[in-house]
């Protein structure tokens, strides 16, 4: 078995979950111009909702991934109702949506700790966990099932965006708000939209993220916040494609410093590789110049 | 009346921009609004489409009052603004920002006749229909932004200084199409610092100056105005 294949399946695996991540917070700050801190609890309900459907509701894994998401776009609906709505309505400064989505991001922690207590669980062993041999790198049944589920996720997500007419709405009202609003576009309705389908792939990402570790709980959700939020920086603010390449850099970066040697320091080689591309390219690897939106 | 301003007024916190703008826009003809930098024009616009809202006075368009109402729901009265700066979608193509314009529009043949009737205004766009939008000319994007506002297919269209920072050629290229437009059956209001230019095909027009209405009448007559030729005619019949 080649070890450099191996660790690149393994890394596109994971990159793959974490551009699925990123992805909604760069479309939130794309529609905003806020950073969403509530992402990484919304990853870590669906997780849960896709765990306790598996557990509970006893469906397979991707009726589950479906239900997590539907969860994932309620709970992004009440986020924008009760925690971002109000706050642009006063035209409040900036760090406010910062603070609320974090309030909001502690209150689903919380829940989650008083719910379902603080143990970790994990999914149970239903889907193959067994490598198949591929030739040059072995592929288990649940890495098969998380990066095809986020490269299918990815695929339908630049399809809409860029073929149909809300997803071209969501480009607009990104790239200038108040120009979209002058083309006749509802763009308080594309703004719910866009947290709805944002917090939906970020709960998918959480079950993807909970089989690939087989570990849910409750504070699963900050660290790979942070993650997300750095991918976010590393491809752009507000870029899809950066997105999706810089998710699957950090987890290739991730699992190559484990692989080759390094793996206390898997998390400082990846943020070091973050900051090394952002000495290099400050505005991020795609990002557009002169992007508009709220001033 | 088509479209009637009463009274408005408009400020950006404690800065009054507008102090009580009438205007009426009459059906089929184009209104001029002129008046130096910073007179508020801009702001009547936007006021208009419900980017800003009034603090005082309303707004009608066909007799009912759009006052506070949003943008989108402005738009699907059947006003559109082509705005100053032009605002064009960069990371769009040409096509997409003209699909765009229609973006309320359901009737796909409807659609496609008025992108016909783009292309026959501005053959240029049809050229450079896959471009992006950031990387057209000063020109080619005001075209495109014209061009997007017919896709809406409006009743009236607002322009704010269409012919800001374009060439001779272009500049009188850009009035020609406004009055094609007018002739199509559409009504304008206009904005310029073309002063000279905008009462040449305007059948009516307002000299506005720090936020209120100082002069209006007829174009011709606006034109002859000795303190309207001093301040925006350069002073020379
Ligand atoms: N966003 C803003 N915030 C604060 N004040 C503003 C803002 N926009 C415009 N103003 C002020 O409101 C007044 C009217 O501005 P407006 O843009 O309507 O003028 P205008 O007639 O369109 O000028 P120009 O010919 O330069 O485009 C000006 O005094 C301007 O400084
Ligand atoms: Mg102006």
């Amino acid at each position: 078995m080649n070890v450099f294949s191996q660790q690149l399946i393994n890394g596109l695996t994971l990159g793959s979950a974490y551009a699925v991540i990123a992805i909604g917070y760069t479309l939130v700050f794309g529609v905003l111009n806020i950073v969403n801190m509530a992402h990484g609890g919304i990853f870590m309900i669906g997780a849960y909702i896709g765990l306790l459907l598996v557990t509970e509701g006893g469906v397979g894994i991707f009726p589950a991934l479906i239900g997590a998401m539907i969860g994932g776009a309620v709970l992004g609906y009440l986020l924008e109702l009760f925690a971002l709505r109000p706050l642009r309505r006063r035209k409040v400064t900036h760090l406010a949506p910062l603070i609320s989505t974090i309030g909001v991001s502690i209150f689903l922690e919380s829940v989650a700790l008083m719910v379902w207590g603080p143990q970790t669980r994990s999914f149970p062993a239903t889907i193959s966990s067994e490598l198949m041999d591929m030739g040059a790198f072995k592929i288990s049944g649940i890495q098969i099932v998380s990066l095809g589920t986020a490269v299918v996720l990815m695929v339908l997500l630049a399809l809409m965006l860029n073929k149909t007419k809300i997803g071209k709405a969501v480009r607009a009202t990104s790239e200038n708000i108040e120009t979209a609003g002058l083309l006749g576009i509802n763009t308080g309705l594309i703004i719910t939209f866009t947290v709805m389908l944002a917090s939906a792939l970020g709960a998918a990402a959480g079950v993807l993220i909970g089989l690939s570790f087989n570990a849910i709980e409750p504070t699963m959700g900050t660290a790979m916040g942070f993650k997300g939020l750095a991918v976010l920086i590393m491809g752009g603010l507000g870029n899809v494609e950066g997105a999706m390449a810089g998710g699957f850099i950090l987890g290739i970066a991730e699992v190559f410093s484990v692989a080759y040697g390094a793996s206390t320091y898997r998390d400082a080689v990846a943020f070091g590789l973050i900051i090394l591309i952002l000495f290099i390219r400050p505005e991020g690897l795609f990002s557009k110049a002169g992007k508009g939106g709220r001033p | 009346m088509l479209l009637e301003l009463k009274n408005v007024v408009a400020s950006y916190g404690n800065i009054k921009a507008l102090k009580g703008i009438s205007l009426s826009v009459e059906e089929g003809k184009i209104v001029t609004l002129i008046g130096a930098n910073g007179a508020g024009k801009s702001t009547t616009m936007k006021t208009i489409m419900g980017v800003m809202k009034p603090n005082e006075g309303d707004i009608l368009f066909e007799g009912q009052s759009i006052r506070g109402k949003k943008p989108y729901q402005i738009v699907s009265a059947g006003v559109v603004l082509v705005p100053e700066g032009r605002q064009i979608l960069q990371s769009m193509t040409v096509q997409e920002n003209l699909e765009m314009g229609a973006y309320q529009r359901k009737d796909k043949a409807g659609i496609e006749e008025d992108m016909e009737r783009v292309f026959a205004q501005f053959p240029r766009l049809k050229e450079r229909l896959t471009q992006y939008g950031g990387t057209l000319s000063g020109g080619e994007q005001q075209m495109l932004a014209i061009g997007r506002a017919m896709m809406a297919r409006p009743k009236v269209m607002l322009l704010d200084e269409p012919s800001m920072g374009l060439a001779p050629l272009v500049v009188q290229q850009i009035f020609d199409v406004v009055k094609a437009i007018n002739q199509g059956g559409t009504t304008v209001l206009l904005v310029e610092q073309n002063a000279r230019k905008a009462l040449q095909i305007a059948d009516y027009a307002y000299v506005m100056e720090t936020g209120k209405i100082v002069l209006e009448g007829p174009a011709q007559e606006v034109a002859s105005n000795p303190s309207v030729m001093a301040a925006y005619l350069g002073g020379r019949k």
